[in-house]
């Protein structure tokens, strides 16, 4: 073992950098130990005990650097010297290379961007697949927001992906907040140890923001679009981001947002999740929580479940959280109505809302329908038109075609509100409305006038909203909120409680 | 790489479609870089899976190429006449620039330098006699690039024309090019009068004598350093040559005048070379050349040595399958037109030139060339702009010839055609302009991208010379 | 004009160059006393200038009047001045009210400080450091089992505890001076604690003079930047983001304070932890203010 070391005297370098080149160089192969701090007496007495106090530190002070290593032979401490000093110069240069040049492809973006780790594809579908192999051949993690990419194409890239210890986020992937980082539909929530692996984009986003919003936060949200829990992809995308989580030492929860996985990929979690030492909770929303009794995980069945539960294992204490609306509420709004308003009508932009809410709903009411039938939930005779209690997902492809999501492009909902007011056996109208990055910059502004005219065409109408996203969020919830109560709607702080409002009151 | 490596560093994006993505990543001052992406040119979908199969292998035939373009070393060697150096040259043959052509497709400056060139033979008296023995099937046509020369514009070089002769050393190959004639009327801009006919009789009797003696003086005068150093000093020896001209005008002097044997003509062979900017494009274009010929033949190699234009046809060869053309329709240039001239006046793309964008020079090393961005639309940052684009479609960088203000990157070097059909980018190329009548001579410069037709042939020509 | 903003605490006399960074500048004075040149937010011995100022300036001299860089003279009227005082609580009178929402706002600070805990990198004290819970095993230091890092965090923590039982002597001697970053992690702490208690002091209108002083007093050293930090503090002139957080707990802003609270963790590499672990130690240790 040898230990040397030097005094940088008079030169003052900030902490970030100290601190990143101490990391750098103790990680330096045969380094048994770095120490680069100022030259106090204190230090220097640590120095002492930790046998790296040399003879030459003795007449430095708290404005002098000190630098000793403590490694496997004289070689190896020069190479260390050596490399501090290279970096120590690196610092004081500064770099100045600034063109306007646009690349026009991921090599030549590389060139541009050589430290570049993350592709994002929301080019037309059938070029998608191509890009992305690209993207992974050069290292790339990837994030493929386009849909229409062939299931053979979604699988041969994730099984690339894996082979190469890259993430492959979608096809089809809305949502993801990589290092704090919101990508494509994401919301600005709060860093945080809670980390998220979703099959479903709109139900992460409402999970993040409720993480955000209830005092906790997100290490890393990792979306894998719909498909990869199905038997075809067999949960590739998911098994890797539930192991990266795993790994990651930021992200003490892990939270599982998904519609109910394949049988098989169920397994394969519960496989991955044995003897996983962090809490974990899992959404699988519609899932029969019997069954999944011996599933290794905190089994949620709401998405605002899932962020609470989250939330409460990460800052450990309790939520405690009242009921959004009061009797008194519910008594106000039932009063109003007259005798044959008696629905619910849901117009929803995010699917996963649509079905949660039908979750929800479908055990208390009959004569549900809506354009995701299943369970006890009917198909409508006509899509344009609502049936007794009608569940709305305008995000569905039949509303989408040849025009932009209605998280972005609120016409057609807008349009759909007004023809609900005017059913005089509307008793009450769920609107989801999602902030954030992508999303509609300013959704009070299309949705106030709307909901003040469906209003006064119909004053016996209850208008329950509630806003996905965060403060921070380019919208900002509290003005959107505001905007919404002031135009006449109720609010909500989730989809969950906007539904059993709405139960309490047609009930 | 890994997933742990991805969460314990920071992201940094690569942003492929919606640009509203970036809104993030700029507010959370997230490194990225947005990708100006197109789909790739119309090619059999089949074709780019037989590329992907075959990417190791071209890889490193290409890898060969560029090695080969590297080290390729251009020195000027002597002069000759036509018929003493040039590979088949006979009386009765005519090297044109570009593909093949026929004289009824020919365009106006072709022809009307091909009648310039018969009179200045002496194979006919007066242009209408010549225009019909043009067209009489007595004369042969053939490109220049066939017999290891180039031409600029027409290209027209005819049996008794003095050349060039420039030999990239490190291979032993030569290539051959006449001396410029200057701007105004002259014959490769199509024009065939007494006065162009009268000069050319002038830079063979009197200029091309003078020159010779001092090149033999010297023995060799190395283009490669020259070029290099023109692109220092605002060239890119394509459209711009003017301090190539005057480091050329530097090492010939002293070697003129202590080689002439009569003052009167070495003062105006001197007068002529300072008077014409563009004397030394003759010199970076077989420079070029012989630098790329040296890889022309290595099998299974995408990197194109040849891009010409006749006038009527743009045409390109690639080293693995380098004796059949690939041709598409020639474009008109966006140009900077001379007062009283406008597109509609401008001949389609023409001449040997583009040789020197496909060794890395030209529209590619336009940023080293701030003098000439008003071609490119005015502003210096255009041009950077140009030359980082055709590093996307290059395999290789110059070690050589360098751009100044990219901190002396090399220049973007070695087309692949891969990479301009998968990316459908289409090499830049900066050129002077020809009026569509024969006589008129140059009205304009600017600049063009080379269509894409013969790359998309070319495409699917070599991939049927890949293994399945 | 250069010259945009300066503290309200700013010293006097003439000022040479110690240290430049990127986006500040320190300067000192015969008597050790700092000023800094900034880009970004202003402190009480800030002055807050262009790039252009920043990086070209080499000398500063401040007298009571006149602010002068480079010998370019500015009449300090003429400038904003940033105010690094916080607003006492003065809408609450009564003793037993304000004791009511001091409990509450403890809570809210509990949880703040569980979050910044999780959101702070892991060499950092906020991190480092369990409240009430000596971990310092003496025979695995005298075996010397620990590597030079987590050495240094042991020795601060069990500073931390003597400082939390009014030890302050023999706490500081093993705080002070100690650890990572420019200015040493251990300075952070006392600084941030020191903090604590100006901001009891402006919560409750209590004077704790003498104790902030004998602290102080022990806690000075060589290093300039430390000592100033440590002063300021002190003397309850806060640095911008620091104000910004103690305005937000005065009003209970709390939902502000995940923010503001980064915004000063993100103070150097650890500094900013470093600080806040010191804050939240002395605020959240109960009886800690009982200094009869």
């Amino acid at each position: 073992m040898v230990v040397k070391g030097i005094i940088k005297s008079k030169v003052y370098f900030d902490s970030v950098s100290l601190m990143r080149i101490g990391s750098e160089l103790s990680s330096m192969p045969g380094v048994e130990d770095v120490a680069m701090v100022m030259g106090t007496d204190e230090n220097k007495s640590i120095l002492k005990v930790s046998e790296m106090l040399l003879s030459e530190f003795s007449d430095s002070n708290g404005n002098d650097l000190l630098i000793g290593v403590k490694a496997d032979s004289e070689e190896i401490v020069e190479k260390v010297l050596e490399k501090m000093e290279s970096l120590l110069e690196a610092l004081q240069k500064g770099d100045s290379s600034t063109t306007t040049f646009v690349p026009k492809s991921i090599d030549g973006a590389l060139k541009v961007l050589p430290e570049a780790n993350l592709a994002m594809i929301s080019i037309a579908g059938k070029y998608a697949a191509n890009e992305a192999r690209k993207a992974l051949n050069n290292n790339l993690h990837v994030m493929i927001f386009s849909d229409n990419v062939s299931i053979e194409d979604e699988l041969s890239l994730k099984k690339l992906g894996k082979e190469k210890g890259l993430l492959v986020m979608g096809p089809d992937c809305g949502t993801a907040i990589i290092n704090g980082v919101p990508l494509a539909f994401a919301n600005r929530v709060r860093k945080g140890d809670i980390g998220v692996v979703g099959a479903s984009g709109t139900g992460m986003q409402e999970v993040t923001s409720l993480i955000s919003n209830f005092g906790g936060g997100v290490s890393q949200a990792i979306g894998t679009g719909g498909r990869d829990v199905k038997k075809e992809i067999g949960g590739v995308m998911f098994l890797e981001g539930l192991k990266a989580l795993k790994n990651d030492k930021n992200t003490k929860i892990i939270t599982l947002v998904s519609k109910p996985p394949h049988q098989d990929v169920i397994d394969k979690i519960a496989l991955e999740l044995k003897g996983c030492e962090k809490p974990v909770v899992a959404l699988f929303l519609g899932a029969n929580k019997e069954e999944l009794s011996d599933f290794p995980a905190e089994i949620c069945t709401t998405l605002e479940e899932t962020a609470q539960k989250s939330v409460e294992l990460s800052l450990q204490l309790s939520l405690a959280r009242e009921c959004e609306f009061s009797n008194e509420d519910v008594l106000r709004e039932r009063g109003k109505k007259s005798s044959n308003q008696k629905y619910i009508r849901a117009l929803f932009s995010g699917g996963t809302f649509c079905d949660e809410t039908g979750i929800l709903l479908r055990d208390s009411l009959t004569d549900l329908y809506g354009n995701h039938s299943g369970k006890s939930i009917l198909p409508l005779e006509n899509l344009l038109k609502s049936q007794k209690h009608t569940l709305i997902d305008l995000g569905e492809d039949d509303f989408t075609v040849g025009r932009p999501h209605p998280m972005i492009d609120f016409s057609l909902r807008n349009k759909r509100i007004i023809q609900e007011a005017s059913d005089p056996e509307c008793s009450v109208i769920i609107l989801d409305v999602v902030l954030g990055y992508g999303a509609h910059p300013a959704p009070d502004a299309e949705l106030v006038p709307i909901i003040t005219k469906a209003l006064s065409i119909n004053p016996n109408l209850t208008v329950i909203s509630y806003v996905v996203g965060t403060d921070a969020d380019p919208q900002n919830r509290k003005q959107v909120i505001s905007a919404l109560q002031n135009a006449g709607s109720l609010i909500v702080s989730s989809n969950r409680a906007a539904a059993l409002f709405a139960l309490e009151i047609v009930k | 790489m890994s997933i742990d490596n991805l969460f314990s560093g920071s992201i940094q994006v690569v942003n492929l479609g919606l640009s509203s993505f970036l809104d993030a990543l700029k507010e959370s001052n997230t490194p990225h870089v947005q990708v100006d992406w197109k789909p790739g040119l119309d090619v059999d979908p089949s074709l780019i899976s037989k590329f992907d199969k075959n990417r190791d292998i071209v890889d490193k035939a290409n890898k060969e190429a560029t090695d080969i373009i590297a080290s390729g070393s251009p020195f000027l060697t002597g002069m000759a006449q036509a018929f003493e150096v040039i590979p088949g040259m006979h009386k009765k043959l005519i090297l044109h620039a570009g593909p093949p052509i026929t004289w009824d497709r020919m365009c106006g400056p072709m022809k009307g330098a091909i009648i310039g060139a018969l009179i200045y033979e002496n194979l006919a008296s007066n242009p209408e006699e010549a225009e019909k023995l043009a067209s009489s099937g007595e004369i042969e046509y053939s490109p220049c690039h066939e017999h290891n020369s180039v031409g600029p514009m027409a290209g027209i070089i005819s049996y008794s024309m003095p050349v060039f002769i420039v030999k990239n050393k490190t291979f032993g190959n030569e290539t051959y090019c006449t001396q410029n004639e200057g701007l105004g009327k002259v014959l490769r801009y199509g024009a065939f009068s007494e006065e162009v006919v009268n000069r050319l009789r002038w830079m063979e009797t009197t200029l091309y004598p003078t020159l010779k003696k001092a090149v033999e003086f010297l023995g060799e005068i190395d283009l490669k350093a020259l070029i290099s150093q023109a692109l220092h000093m605002g060239d890119e020896v394509h459209n711009r040559n003017r301090a190539g001209t005057s480091l050329f005008y530097r090492v010939i002097a002293p070697a003129i005048v202590r080689t002439s044997e009569n003052r009167e003509d070495a003062a105006k062979a001197l007068e002529f070379i300072h008077g014409n900017d563009h004397f030394f494009l003759n010199l970076s274009m077989p420079a070029s050349k012989a630098i790329l010929d040296a890889a022309r033949g290595i099998k299974n190699s995408s990197i194109v040595v040849v891009m010409a234009r006749n006038g009527t046809d743009f045409g390109i060869q690639i080293a693995g399958d380098s004796k059949k053309w690939y041709t598409g329709k020639a474009l008109v240039p966006d140009a900077l037109f001379f007062p009283g001239f406008t597109k509609n006046d401008a001949n389609p793309d023409i001449g040997d030139s583009a040789i020197t964008e496909t060794a890395g020079l030209g529209g590619f090393a336009i940023a080293a060339s701030p003098a000439i961005v008003q071609f490119v639309g005015g502003n210096a940052s255009d041009a950077l702009n140009y030359t980082m684009e055709m590093y996307e479609i290059t395999a290789s960088e110059s070690r050589y010839f360098q751009i100044p203000s990219l901190n002396f990157r090399g220049t973007p070097t070695a087309i692949d055609i891969r990479k301009v059909v998968e990316k459908n980018i289409t090499p830049f190329i900066d050129t002077g302009v020809a009026h569509k009548e024969p006589g008129v001579g140059q009205v304009g410069a600017g600049v063009l991208r080379a269509p894409s037709e013969p790359f998309q042939k070319g495409y699917v020509g070599f991939a049927s010379l890949l293994d399945e | 004009m250069d010259i945009y903003e300066i503290g309200d605490r700013l010293p006097l006399g003439i000022f040479s160059l110690h240290s430049k960074f990127n986006k500040y500048c320190n300067f000192v004075n015969e008597y050790g006393e700092l000023i800094t040149l900034t880009t970004e937010k202003s402190g009480p011995n800030t002055i807050t200038v262009s790039e252009r100022v920043l990086k070209s300036s080499t000398f500063i001299k401040v007298t009571s009047e006149i602010l002068e860089i480079n010998f370019d003279k500015y009449k300090k009227r003429s400038i904003p001045i940033y105010c690094s005082k916080i607003e006492s609580q003065n809408n609450l009178k009564k003793t037993d009210l304000i004791e009511d929402n001091w409990s509450s706002t403890i809570l809210e600070l509990k949880k703040i400080y569980n979050y910044l805990k999780i959101r702070v990198g892991d060499k950092t004290l906020l991190s480092a450091i369990e409240l009430g819970k000596n971990s310092v095993d003496k025979i695995l230091i005298q075996e010397r089992k620990y590597r030079f890092s987590e050495l240094m965090f042991k020795e601060i923590e069990s500073g931390v505890e003597l400082f939390l039982d009014k030890n302050f002597e023999q706490a500081i001697s093993k705080i002070k001076g100690h650890g990572f970053g420019l200015t040493p992690s251990g300075d952070d702490w006392l600084a941030g604690a020191l903090t604590g208690i100006s901001f009891y002091e402006e919560y409750f209108n209590k004077n704790l003079k003498n104790i902030k002083e004998s602290i102080f007093n022990l806690s000075i050293g060589k290093n300039l930047i430390s000592n100033s930090f440590i002063y300021y503090a002190k003397e309850s002139s806060f640095f911008y983001d620091v104000k910004q957080f103690l305005t937000s707990i005065l009003k209970s802003n709390f939902d502000s304070l995940y923010q503001l609270g980064i915004n000063v963790l993100e103070h150097g590499a650890t500094s900013g932890g470093d600080f806040l672990s010191g804050f939240f130690s002395v605020i959240l240790k109960k009886d800690f203010f009982d200094f009869s």
